[in-house]
């Protein structure tokens, strides 16, 4: 990767981070309208996207995101209202932004002209009456400029072609270039700025206006502007000579909400200092005052190479510490500290690397305001949002794999469970739904809760769709919470009438699926008329994985423990040989098919009968259930998670290895490949052998 | 003033010629990488041969781009090298246009005395 690429990746991370911040500084400002934190914290994180986009060349990004800069800018300085409509056009473009940055990074295409729309409607913005004043024309005046842009200009957004270009709009204008200070080739710096420029302006335009332009594009200590008068009585040399008090801008206005400051010496028309001025320079001053964030980026390979190699550690400590256990006690006592001080070592190094991959949930919780406002207009709803646990930290790739999830389950709570004002009125409840959302750490994993204080799950209408579905036998028995669960069966929805929200029934299962990908489960809780609690219990981190350790012949393996219900000793009269091969057993009136590990994986000498050994029930990613015939539950360990395909090759059934502790490999089981082995018996299947089981019996 | 200056530095470099034949830089039609672009024109102009810098095919040129282009004429100009604008594509002619450099550029396309154009030498 060359030095160009690594700038552009760099600019990929951090636009992300500034469009997710962006997203949640609008999503602030819908709120309160009046909240100026929001505004400057949107005007900061658009400033940086073109900032960042001019660096590496990205015109495109870099044009759009100074077009809405400008929109901000306008907003921020008071000449133009911030109401709903303002927001959702900055929302739009905000999304565009981020198409803009996506088709960079992965060099697809964006339609010619994407922006232009909206580019449309910021102008038309842009050509408000400015709400505090509306300045008369001035007459046609010379304006002499001077733009002295600092080294980091280009790197910090500026480029004075687009400037010019502002300036050729107010009039006519001459520029003259100054390359005295542009280095020899081999001593530029291309990214830096060494020109400086000389201008003069036939205009019409105020000082002030002409300040507006400037000032969205260059610091206060990087231009200099000076009215000349009519263009008769400015002198007819065109070479322009700008004194020290004709320099009318200070870096000292800084704060948009202190009181103006007083005129410097020199200064001509303190009064006329812009806002958009200030918004440059507020930018500066904040930066400079800001406390200096001693952090860095690093690729996520290299992270991913650390954690590896940190792995790799800790399962050498683990075989060092195994090796002494096996020594006499108490023979090498100064062997027995060492190693667990290396022990203890290991397992702060592991959690410090883990930490580094760790960021708070706020990028996820950020966008849900916005889906909320979107699923309200929708729906005829009301709904306010109470969330904590923003900073609740976890492993960036579960929290990018988690936004789909979250998003489903809110739709789902808003169409199914929360009910229109009248009917929550009707029921003694407030007019506005409650969507809760809720994440905190509880032990090694995170808990993400989300809740709705809706009409809660109808398990009449549930149970009778998934019987009409051929799902569940009409007879079927089944507790509270299994029926809840049939929510999560492909192919079932409760909703009356299929929306653009939900009610396609593809939304719950997919969530399962995508939770248990992650090892994690997914849980309910649902009181009829009060409202329904979905609970997201997922690792700190994928790289180390709760098992449970089995023993199949002379072979151990790992089962993931979030795929483990329970296990059992079974009797016989229990098990069940179908016809055509296979064995079920039958738990509490439910059959599960039975996979023999030790016949599936080739192990010599594991148990063939499983009354003589355990069956351990499991569950798969779509909610089905197999009991796995093991020897022995050998008991509950974290492992080290290793890549399969990256070691040796995929194996069906088998979702990576680890390393024991005696230096043996043992393979993790992957529950929903193992029975895809077994001929992919769905759920519907397995109640048909279930059926044909019980007429078996009779 | 500007256009005279210019105009000096290339007689300055045609009488002080080197090479009879120039060394012909093709420019891609982007020209975003300023660091590849510095790269190619360094290496160029190390060779010590008048330089032919064929812009025809630019699609896009940054400012950065374009001092990189007024550095590498700078220090041509210092090894007594011509540096010489065999084709310019509309958008090189804009940026330089618009950065106030149309003298600059129209300086570069004067046609060259005592050079000839190496097409297969690419730096």
């Amino acid at each position: 990767m060359d030095e160009l690429d690594e700038l552009k990746q760099a600019f990929f991370e951090e636009a992300e981070e500034q469009l997710s911040d962006l997203e949640a500084q609008l999503a602030a400002l819908a709120e309160s309208p009046a909240d100026a934190a929001s505004l400057n914290g949107a005007f900061r994180s658009v400033h940086s996207i073109k900032g960042g986009a001019t660096l590496v060349g990205f015109a495109r990004i870099a044009d759009f995101a100074h077009a809405v800069e400008s929109l901000l800018h306008r907003m921020r300085s008071q000449q133009l209202a911030v109401d709903t409509a303002v927001v959702a056009l900055l929302l739009g473009s905000r999304d565009l932004l981020h198409d803009l940055v996506r088709a960079a990074s992965t060099g697809a295409d964006l339609a010619d002209g994407a922006e232009a729309i909206f580019v449309r409607q910021i102008d038309s913005y842009a050509g408000r009456p400015i709400l505090s004043q509306n300045p008369a024309p001035s007459p046609q005046r010379l304006v002499r400029l001077q733009l002295m842009p600092a080294a980091d200009y280009l790197a910090r957004g500026g480029d004075p072609r687009r400037l010019f270009a502002e300036l050729r709009r107010h009039g006519a204008l001459s520029v003259v270039v100054d390359t005295s200070a542009l280095p020899p080739l081999e001593a530029l710096d291309p990214g830096a700025m060494h020109l400086r420029w000389t201008m003069a302006l036939e205009t019409a335009a105020t000082v002030a206006q002409l300040r507006d332009v400037f000032a969205a594009q260059a610091r206060a200590d990087e231009y200099e502007i000076v009215d000349c008068g009519s263009p008769a009585a400015a002198a007819p040399d065109s070479s322009i000579a700008v004194s020290s008090a004709d320099v009318q801008v200070s870096a000292a206005v800084v704060d948009p909400d202190a009181a103006e400051p007083p005129p410097a010496k020199g200064d001509k028309d303190m009064s006329a200092v812009s806002p958009s001025e200030r918004d440059t320079a507020a930018i500066a001053v904040e930066d400079a005052i800001a406390p200096i964030v001693s952090s860095i980026r690093v690729d996520l390979d290299r992270m991913d190479k650390l954690v590896n190699l940190v792995g790799e550690l800790v399962i050498s400590q683990a075989m060092l510490a195994e090796q002494l256990h096996a020594l006499p006690t108490g023979q090498f006592p100064q062997l027995a500290r060492g190693i667990e001080e290396l022990s203890r070592h290991a397992r702060d190094l592991q959690e410090g690397v883990m930490a580094m991959r760790a960021q708070p949930v706020q990028s996820l919780f950020s966008r849900v305001p916005r889906l909320l406002r979107e699923l309200s207009q929708h729906t005829g709803k009301r709904l306010q949002l109470v969330s904590s646990g923003e900073d609740t930290e976890i492993d960036k790739t579960v929290i990018e794999h988690l936004h789909d999830p979250i998003t489903h389950m809110i739709r789902n709570a808003v169409d199914h469970g929360i009910e229109l004002p009248e009917a929550r009125v009707t029921r003694g409840k407030p007019p506005v739904g409650t969507i809760r959302l809720v994440a905190r750490q509880a032990g090694g994993r995170i808990i993400i809760e989300i809740a709705d204080d809706g009409r809660g799950i109808d398990r009449d209408r549930l149970r009778a769709r998934a019987v009409e579905a051929g799902l569940i036998a009409q007879d079927r028995q089944m507790s509270e919470e299994e029926t809840d669960n049939l929510i999560f069966l492909p192919g079932l929805s409760t909703a009356a009438a299929v929306s653009s929200i939900s009610g396609r029934g593809v939304g719950m299962d997919i969530v399962r699926r995508n939770i248990q990908r992650l090892g994690g489960r997914v849980m309910i809780r649902s009181t009829p008329g009060q409202g329904a609690a979905f609970y997201m219990s997922l690792p700190l981190t994928l790289a180390v994985l709760d098992g449970m350790v089995i023993r199949v012949g002379g072979e151990t393996y790992i089962v993931p423990l979030a795929n483990v219900v329970e296990s059992l000793r079974p009797l016989a009269k229990d098990v069940h040989t179908l016809v055509g091969g296979g064995d079920v057993l039958s738990v509490r009136g439910e059959y599960v098919p039975l996979a023999h590990i030790g016949g599936m994986f080739g192990v010599s000498g594991a148990v063939r009968d499983p009354t003589d050994g355990l069956v351990m029930l499991v569950e798969t990613d779509d909610g089905g259930r197999i009991g796995l015939v093991v020897d022995e539950i050998v008991g509950q360990q974290q492992v080290v998670i290793k890549s399969l395909e990256t070691n040796y090759r995929a194996i069906s059934g088998v979702a990576g290895a680890t390393i024991l502790g005696n230096g043996r490999v043992a393979l993790i089981v992957d529950v929903s490949g193992l029975r895809a082995r077994m001929g992919g018996q769905a759920y519907a299947p397995m109640a048909e052998a279930g059926a044909r089981a019980q007429r078996e019996q009779r | 003033m500007r256009t005279q200056t210019a105009k000096r530095r290339n007689r300055t470099a045609r009488k002080t010629s080197k090479a009879t034949r120039a060394l012909r830089v093709i420019l891609a039609a982007d020209e975003t990488d300023v660091i590849a672009l510095k790269r190619r024109l360094e290496a160029a102009v190390a060779k010590d041969r008048h330089l032919a810098i064929d812009a025809g095919a630019v699609a896009a040129l940054t400012t950065a781009g374009v001092q990189v282009l007024l550095a590498a004429a700078a220090s041509a100009e210092a090894r007594h090298v011509q540096f010489r604008l065999a084709a310019g594509g509309p958008a090189m002619i804009d940026a330089f246009g618009e950065l106030g450099l149309a003298d600059t550029i129209a300086s570069w396309l004067e046609p060259a005395e005592n050079s000839r154009v190496d097409d297969a030498a690419e730096a």
